[in-house]
């Protein structure tokens, strides 16, 4: 276990062409010891290209990468003391489940064959595939080979956990059972760990912290709720949230914004906010935007696709010719084409700059306490 | 009365292409199989009725003192035991130099590496017989003529760039995560070679070993140029030694060629899981 520091990370390809390639530019994070990282983002954002980095299997244009004190920039795989698994799972076909835990410890430690067999059942036990030891890996299920995968990273008590794109072969069931196993044994084991996905709901359920990527650039990183609550900018606001949150184009014009879709009266602290600014994107999450019984500050909208997910409705609108979903309770039978009023709670908006992207204010975020159960040690009532 | 008409028809549509699926089989192999047969059809004869007319293809009276006179006469196990030698000796040497350099070629990129793959082709497809006289001449130099150290070295270098092609394409089939993971699992370059690509490449390198065992077994051009002393001689120039200068047994050559299949047809039935296999896959996957 340990500390890992990335420092200015950069990562150039060159191409056939003999051009340069910027996969990952200047990247700086730092996880403390024992911490559940992250990485998101759509595909060619550099998540990958940064796991492999940190893992030694790519060389780094510039920066350094430590472990604890370890400056291991420069170090190869085998000398960095990381656990990788890999999206295909990548098991050696020609061993069984048993052979593909043990490999790594016979490489790298001394231990005896009964050692070694002691530490395998023993992941194999944590993992629930004791009766699969003796199978290889195409007698194997999709989901089967996945926790022989992560068996091999477990049994090597390694430094770091590296895991790129895990569950994505997965269906979606065992998806969600798998990503509830993984974080019960990153927690157990308390081994710092990297991971890499596009899925943001694997994102905000995992990390302790998500690091949002694009374009090869850091654009923020934080708690889930953080991401989600208080983006840094337009990228992270659209990315993390399902469905995506809802924009407008508008410019500042005296105390309001004006779009083609709609005018909004700002106030207070929002005035001041959009005060350097002269086209400003308005967002609104889904779940925040209203149905309004009144015409006052709402806006005027058509269903043209209802989603009934069962606990909420998605209602996709027209709004100005926007594209707007709104999330309302699943109890409300909504027609398709049926004519309803919208409204942005002015707490609930998101101001963002249009120009550069970078947040001007974010929504003002209530958290409250899950209310627990007190008392009920055995005390009858 | 439905069921039965229609599980009749059933019959009716399947049988049609699977009988001339094998009659297709069968044409090919009777045309394959004609002149290995003819030839140990001949080796059976008596004196009289090799040239006799009408063709008789099964002998009236089956003879083997062919077979006698070859195993007796001439120096056949000696040649055999000379072709076995130089085609193991060469396809230890081919698997040796050519699996490591397969696996640079799939794996590595570097400077030129198109280019340089793209010359080994080009080497491949220069006949031997075009350079059969530099290479005699170099053979000469090197003081190896008349040795089977001399042909070994030449048919490695004439296979190495088929050999090359081939295995490379197998280890492109297998996906770099392999690689990967062992590496992370601690391995060296060297040891992920060994411990974790060449199981998995190994029906490839079966295919590349029995392909230059064959190549070896037959080849006549450089054998003939290399070797002059009987007892060096391979199974090849062996044959070629029993016409003689005025006639020829046909018996006989007949005979040496039965027994000079014998061997290969042993290995080929012996490896034949691996070498369909090897194809198999490296057709699938390549």
């Amino acid at each position: 276990m340990s500390r890992i520091e990335i420092d200015n990370l950069t990562k150039r390809y060159r191409t056939g062409s003999g051009d340069d390639i910027l996969a990952v530019e200047d990247l700086s994070l730092d996880l403390a010891d024992g911490e559940f990282l992250v990485l998101v983002g759509p595909s060619g954002c550099g998540k990958s290209t940064t796991l492999r980095c940190i893992a030694g299997l790519e060389p780094v244009s510039g920066g350094e990468i430590r472990f604890g004190d370890a400056d291991v920039t420069d170090r190869t795989p085998e000398e960095r003391n990381v656990a990788m698994v890999f999206q295909n799972y990548a098991l050696y076909p020609h061993m069984t489940a048993r052979g593909n835990m043990a490999f790594g410890l016979r490489m790298t430690t001394d231990l005896s064959k009964e050692e070694r067999n002691e530490r395998v059942e023993s992941a194999a036990r944590m993992l629930g595939i004791e009766d699969l030891l003796d199978d290889k890996p195409k007698e194997l299920s999709g989901g089967q080979q996945q926790r022989v995968a992560l068996g091999r990273a477990i049994v090597r008590k390694p430094e770091v956990f590296l895991m790129d794109e895990p569950l994505s072969n997965l269906d979606a069931k065992l998806r969600t059972t798998m990503r509830t196993e993984i974080q019960r044994l990153q927690s157990d084991l308390g081994v710092t760990t990297v991971y890499v996905t596009h899925d943001q709901t694997e994102a905000m359920t995992m990390g302790d912290r998500i690091a949002v990527l694009d374009g090869g650039e850091l654009q923020q990183v934080g708690t889930p709720l953080e991401c989600y609550y208080e983006p840094a900018n337009l990228f992270v606001a659209n990315f993390i949230g399902e469905p995506s949150m809802n924009f407008f184009e508008t410019e500042v014009a005296g105390d309001a914004l004006v779009g083609d879709a709609i005018r909004y009266e700002l106030s207070g602290d929002h005035l001041d906010a959009v005060a350097e600014s002269e086209r400003v994107t308005l967002g609104v999450r889904p779940e925040d935007v209203e149905i309004a019984e009144t015409r006052r500050d709402a806006f005027a909208g058509t269903v043209r696709v209802v989603e009934p997910m069962g606990d909420q409705n998605f209602l996709h609108l027209d709004v100005g010719g926007v594209d707007v979903t709104a999330a309302v309770a699943g109890e409300y039978e909504v027609r398709e084409g049926a004519n309803v009023m919208v409204r942005f709670p002015e707490a609930k908006i998101h101001l963002f700059d249009a120009d550069s992207g970078e947040v001007l204010a974010n929504c003002r975020r209530h958290s409250a306490q899950l209310p627990t159960a007190t008392g009920t040690g055995g005390e009858a009532a | 009365m439905s069921g039965r008409y229609s599980a009749e028809s059933a019959v009716d549509r399947l049988s049609a292409p699977v009988a001339l699926t094998y009659l297709v089989y069968a044409t090919a192999a009777v045309f394959f199989l004609f002149p290995v047969l003819w030839v140990v059809s001949m080796s059976l004869r008596q004196p009289g009725e090799v040239l006799s007319y009408p063709v008789q293809f099964v002998p009236r009276r089956v003879t083997l003192d062919p077979y006698v006179r070859v195993l007796q006469d001439s120096g056949m196990l000696t040649w055999i035991f000379n072709s076995l030698k130089i085609a193991i000796l060469e396809v230890v040497g081919i698997v040796l130099v050519t699996t490591p350099a397969a696996y640079a070629f799939s794996r590595f990129d570097f400077r030129g590496k198109r280019h340089v793959l793209f010359g080994v082709l080009l080497f491949q497809m220069i006949s031997p017989v075009v350079i059969v006289i530099p290479l005699y001449n170099m053979m000469a130099q090197l003081n190896l003529l008349d040795t089977h150290l001399g042909l070994i070295l030449l048919y490695i270098g004439l296979q190495v760039p088929f050999s090359i092609w081939l295995l490379k394409s197998y280890f492109d089939t297998i996906p770099e995560g392999l690689d990967e993971a062992a590496r992370v699992d601690g391995c060296s370059r060297l040891q992920t070679l060994i411990y974790v690509l060449l199981p998995s490449v190994a029906p490839g390198i079966a295919v590349v070993a029995i392909f230059n065992f064959v190549f070896s077994w037959a080849e006549f051009v450089m054998a003939f140029t290399v070797l002059s002393e009987s007892d060096l001689y391979t199974v090849s120039i062996g044959l070629f030694s029993f016409q003689g200068q005025y006639s020829m047994d046909w018996r006989v050559v007949a005979a040496a060629s039965v027994i000079a299949m014998a061997p290969l047809l042993v290995m080929f039935v012996a490896l034949q899981r691996y070498f369909v296999k090897g194809l198999v896959e490296g057709a699938v996957k390549g």
